[in-house]
């Protein structure tokens, strides 16, 4: 909510670079309060870690929003900071007085520097000189014991305190100098085909390495095999410029120290290094919104309408308490029921709009990385954006920067030919990508297209066929669109369809994967010598779904009501027995009849009262084009309620997610379309006498 | 095939791509105190390292891919008590 106080008479800055400015004056802001505080406190005995914490992530956040531009001081010198910040945090430097002043003074350069870019869009002169000063002064910090020790070695630097651990982990250690390198993979680092260890690989002088987590191990049931979570250390006797000459693809990842010859070891008894502070996970790092000042307003308007509504309920209830007639203040209920609903339903509309930020965010990240990816690949494209200001729910946003960076990278890496070969082909010898969004109703389509070679549906039926995905008769049945559709099918990877990217990219089955838990659907359209489209569906906005709420024995369950076509009470010999299952006939048409208990596995009761019911509660839900009739114990009302995903791992079929019910106890939502579409036979025990 | 499942070990045989990790990660879940054989592995993308550090299968066997003999498997020994390497790295 910050005002923008760029001077009018400038040029409009590019908004990425506004945006960055305005968050970091808020950080900023933020981080030298608490620094102050820390300041404060240090006399008075430990500093309080959550103060640390706070600081260290407003500088590890400022850190990433810098890495989208090209201002190498400031980088350098946040990422010296969190260093020293980090080993403050896990208490191998000391947060006293001196790291303050110098974390302010760091703060207070990046403050200056960021008003520069405000009025000018660049780092002022004299920044590259003030961020090395700074960061030397860092570096002394973090090594105090070794600064004096080696005034006379120009090349080599102190220990940095993450080559410590390492450095006693070799035990005695050889006479020459030693190169110690700190390399944190980006988490998404696989999805632009990076690996690692296969980087440290090829470093022939390698005398010690470390693989730590990154972040504490999340759960084993939010395992997510391709998010990288590892920090690697190393020291090698390979001089620091063949280092970074194996590591230069991902400078901004890595850390690089030349170690002089050999000085007493120092105690490290614990390997807690600033390397696995390095990356948080994103859901850490503070999450702040900015927002427009009007939607603030109508958002307290809203809640000063519920409030009165509330006072006028309030009143009924204590008519009602005084002994009024009951059936007298029913109208008065109603209007107050009528009432609230509404405005409940508006703030919950206005508050999900809160959420929504524009697709630029996403797409403006994709240029730089594109050129990256296109340098690697020594193809030429050029990448147009389309669409970028559609909006979206802010954790959808989030989490497609992955997935279509992952499709950019397939583009360019298998769609589009190299310049010869496109030529020939009669195209421009510059390959040309699209990513493109537009909004069509509560869904955002967003696509990818390329004007490559195109998908070969033969190819793709024989590579299945060879990878044994699925039986010979089925794949002969597939038409053309669903051979395409092959190349999302698990353990089909795309990437050794050309032999010298082996080992590249991850299967097109993780971005439906990804593009699935974001409540999105992903379909491919190809043209042999044509190019290829990717077209990802995803949900706009969070949005409430109105439930029918059903029951089974004590289980209660929502179905959406978007996909309840009737609800329906039938005597019980109207359901007749056809084998394999039961039907019924409703409006002139044959019905296939379910009890909910058999699709959900629930256990059957001894004595299965429910046979004996005369009447048998349906409620027919449009599955596909066929409807069906799910068959119930109770219908309990309708309830209103945002269904979140279930995490990949409890994830089940025929459950949609969950949601809070009125009473707070979590509600199963069953998807109807999975639950019927099941192709099981055990509806068929429902119709025995 | 590069990870594949032989009675009670789960078999780790030429080059191991990032895609494997998956598959791996999957049949380790499936079949917890398994053991990994990787002496046909000749190689292991990081994804795959990551999956044996995160899930620490016993391991079987002296690593076909020398580097990652050399580097990974005492990492991977460091801290269990499965049994280990058959021939000595």
């Amino acid at each position: 909510m910050t005002e923008d106080a760029a001077p009018a008479a400038l040029p409009p800055p590019d908004d990425l670079v506004t945006e960055f400015v305005t968050e970091a004056r808020e950080l900023i802001a933020a981080a030298a309060e608490d620094l102050l505080a820390l300041d404060g406190s240090s006399g008075a005995g430990t500093p309080d870690p959550d103060v640390v914490n706070r600081v260290f992530r407003v500088v590890h956040t400022l850190k990433g929003s810098a890495a989208l531009f090209d201002w190498p001081a400031m980088l350098a010198l946040l990422h010296a900071a969190e260093d020293g910040l980090a080993a403050a945090r896990v208490g191998t430097l000391q947060a006293g007085a001196d790291l303050v002043d110098l974390s302010l003074a760091a703060l207070d350069a990046v403050a200056r520097w960021t008003e520069a870019i405000a009025a000018t869009g660049a780092l002022p002169a004299g920044a590259a000189a003030e961020s090395a000063r700074l960061m030397a002064r860092y570096r002394a910090r973090l090594a105090p014991a070794t600064t004096a020790a080696e005034p006379d070695d120009a090349l080599a630097g102190p220990v940095p305190g993450w080559a410590a651990a390492l450095l006693a982990d070799l035990g005695e250690r050889s006479a020459g100098p030693l190169t110690a390198l700190r390399y944190a993979p980006r988490p998404d680092c696989f999805f632009s085909g990076d690996d690692p260890v296969g980087l440290v690989r090829r470093l022939p002088g390698l005398v010690a390495l470390r693989l730590d987590p990154a972040a504490p191990w999340p759960p084993l049931d939010s395992l997510d095999v391709f998010a990288c979570n590892l920090a690697v250390t190393l020291l090698t006797t390979d001089p620091r410029a063949e280092v970074e000459a194996v590591f230069r693809l991902v400078p901004d990842q890595v850390e690089v120290a030349a170690l002089g010859p050999p000085v007493p070891a120092q105690a490290a008894p614990e390997p807690a290094t600033g390397a696995e502070a390095a990356a948080i996970p994103q859901s850490e790092v503070s999450r702040t919104l900015r927002v427009e000042a009007g939607r603030i307003d109508a958002l307290v308007a809203l809640a000063d309408d519920l409030a009165a509504a509330r006072t006028l309920l309030g009143e009924v209830v204590a008519r009602a308490g005084a002994g009024a007639n009951l059936a007298d203040c029913l109208p008065a209920l109603r209007a107050s029921d009528e009432r609230i609903g509404r405005l409940s339903a508006e703030l919950h509309r206005e508050a999900v709009g809160l959420r929504l930020q524009p697709l630029a965010r996403v797409f403006r990240r994709f240029p730089r990385a594109l050129r990256d990816i296109a340098r690697q690949l020594g193809k030429e494209v050029t990448l147009t954006l389309a669409g970028e200001e559609t909006e979206i729910d802010r954790d959808v946003a989030e989490g497609l920067f992955e997935p279509l960076l992952h499709l950019l990278r397939n583009a360019v890496d298998h769609g589009i030919e190299p310049p010869s070969l496109r030529e020939a082909a009669g195209k421009p010898a510059i390959g040309r990508i699209v990513v493109a969004a537009e909004s069509r109703a509560e869904r955002v389509v967003v696509t990818v297209s390329d004007d490559g070679r195109g998908l070969d549906p033969a190819f793709l039926r024989r590579r299945a066929a060879e990878r044994g995905l699925m039986a010979p008769e089925a794949l002969a049945a597939l038409d053309e669109a669903g051979a395409i559709d092959l190349i999302f099918a698990p353990g089909f990877s795309t990437a050794a369809s050309v032999g010298a990217v082996s080992g590249r990219g991850v299967g097109m089955d993780a971005v439906r994967a990804a593009v699935a838990r974001l409540g999105g659907t992903c379909t491919v359209e190809s043209r042999i010598g044509a190019g290829t489209t990717i077209r990802l569906r995803l949900p706009r906005a969070q949005s409430l779904v109105r439930l029918l709420l059903v029951e089974v024995g004590p289980e209660r369950y929502g179905l959406p009501m978007e996909a309840v076509v009737e609800l329906a009470r039938i005597p019980r010999a109207e359901i007749r027995d056809l084998a394999p299952g039961a039907v019924t006939v409703l409006r002139d048409q044959t019905v296939p009849v379910l009890h909910l208990a058999d699709l959900l596995d629930l256990p059957r009761g001894p004595d299965e009262p429910r046979r004996a019911w005369p009447e048998a509660r349906l409620a027919v839900v449009r599955a596909g084009r066929e409807r069906v009739a799910i068959e119930v114990d109770r219908f309990a009302g309708r309830f209103d309620g945002l269904v979140r995903p279930l995490p990949p791992l409890a994830a089940a079929p025929g459950l949609a997610g969950t949601t809070l019910s009125g009473d707070g106890r979590v509600l199963l939502a069953l998807d109807p379309e999975a639950l019927v579409g099941r192709d099981d036979p055990r509806g068929e025990g429902e119709s025995l006498p | 095939m590069s990870v594949r499942r032989d009675g009670d070990l789960i078999r780790l045989e030429g080059p191991c791509p990032v895609e494997e990790a998956e598959t791996l990660a999957a049949l380790l879940l499936a079949h917890p105190g398994i053991a990994v054989e990787w002496s046909g592995c000749t190689g292991l993308h990081t994804a795959v390292v990551q999956v044996l550090l995160r899930l620490r299968p016993p391991i079987h066997g002296l690593c076909g891919d020398a580097f990652a003999a050399r580097w990974i498997a005492p990492l991977l020994n460091a801290s269990t008590d499965g049994p280990s390497a058959q021939g000595e790295a």
